[in-house]
């Protein structure tokens, strides 16, 4: 490797990772309300799971779910799809 | 994906040094580089080992103002890095400058944090930069830090992939489709970009069905992964 360092894609990179890690230290008093299965909810939704194919894999009923969505969009404040996808990356529960 | 390896995890690590030092080489303040990077930063002497510049998170990791390490002087040396580190660095760091190939080194190190008794490994990466005097660069972070990050790059990178693998695909999109794509994205409703964008309901409709042939998109998941990864929202 030489010296010269291409700004750009490199700076970019860098920034979003320390986004993300920042995301996750700042946030962590509002994840860590949530209880386990809202957890897995989370998770589950961030992959792009309907709510119903989230109930048949928990073996709950739709509306369970319904209700846990609910309780996780109060707790973190959350209003869309990013949102989730956001809380997963920063605590590490899927792969982009 | 496949986890970084250790030797990717060594290359961004030098990868950084490098890019710190130029930004510093560039004239920009060691207050405002320093500050925006997730480790512990810090520029000393390579001949004296006298501590010039550190940054906040070095502050935090050992417990101690600069200032209160600049009243301390060689004590500090003494109490909170392990004597063996601190020799180990000062076999190597004076003859870096002589060396026609001044890659950063990787190595630990074992520093006491303030009223700690125990030592903790710190992971440091070390550069003789070319600043005057043959200024030494510094990043460290501790170990358990180092692993979370890692699992972050992991992340940036795997979107990184993301990227290169679909932009062929992305850039078949027209500047509109773009700009709904970022508004459906966003959670924006049909009807609510209609308004926005003046144009029919059908006429969203219709993009909406070109967004997804040219992606070849299967969910609103799929959607996600191409606005965050293409910019159109903030992640």
């Amino acid at each position: 490797m030489d010296d010269n360092v291409s700004e750009g894609p490199i700076t970019k990179w860098i920034q979003q990772m320390i986004d993300l890690q920042q995301f996750s230290n700042e946030n962590l008093y509002r994840f860590k309300t949530l209880t386990k299965r809202e957890v897995e909810v989370l998770s589950l939704v961030a992959r792009g799971l309907k709510n119903q194919a989230i109930a048949d894999k928990l073996k709950v009923s739709k509306l369970t779910i319904q209700n846990h969505r609910s309780g996780i969009r109060q707790k973190l404040d959350i209003d869309n799809q990013v949102d989730y996808v956001k809380y997963a990356l920063a605590y590490d529960l899927i792969e982009f | 994906m496949p986890p970084l390896t250790e030797n990717d995890l060594l290359d961004r690590f030098e990868l950084h040094t490098l890019q710190l030092e130029n930004q510093l080489l560039e004239g920009k303040s060691f207050e405002s580089v320093s500050n925006q990077v997730p480790y512990a930063v810090h520029l000393n002497s390579s001949t004296t080992f006298e501590l010039l510049q550190i940054n906040r998170k070095f502050s935090e990791l050992l417990g101690y103002s600069f200032d209160e390490i600049k009243s301390m002087g060689r004590e500090f040396y003494d109490n909170n890095i392990h004597p063996e580190s601190t020799a180990s660095v000062a076999k190597f760091l004076p003859e870096l400058p002589n060396k026609k190939f001044n890659k950063p080194i990787p190595f630990i190190q074992h520093v006491k944090q303030r009223n700690a008794t125990e030592y903790t490994p710190v992971f440091t990466f070390t550069k003789i930069t070319k600043l005057p005097d043959n200024t030494a660069l510094s990043l460290s972070t501790r170990l358990t830090d180092f692993g979370a990050l890692s699992k972050k790059m992991e992340q940036v990178l795997e979107m990184d992939r993301f990227k290169l693998m679909h932009s062929k695909r992305f850039h078949k999109l027209t500047g509109r489709e773009v700009e709904i794509l970022g508004l459906l994205a966003n959670g924006i409703s049909n009807s609510a970009i209609a308004g926005q964008l003046f144009i029919s309901k059908q006429t969203v409709q219709t993009h909406r069905k070109h967004i997804i042939n040219k992606l070849e998109i299967k969910s609103y998941h799929d959607l996600i992964k191409y606005a965050i990864t293409f910019d159109l929202v903030k992640l």
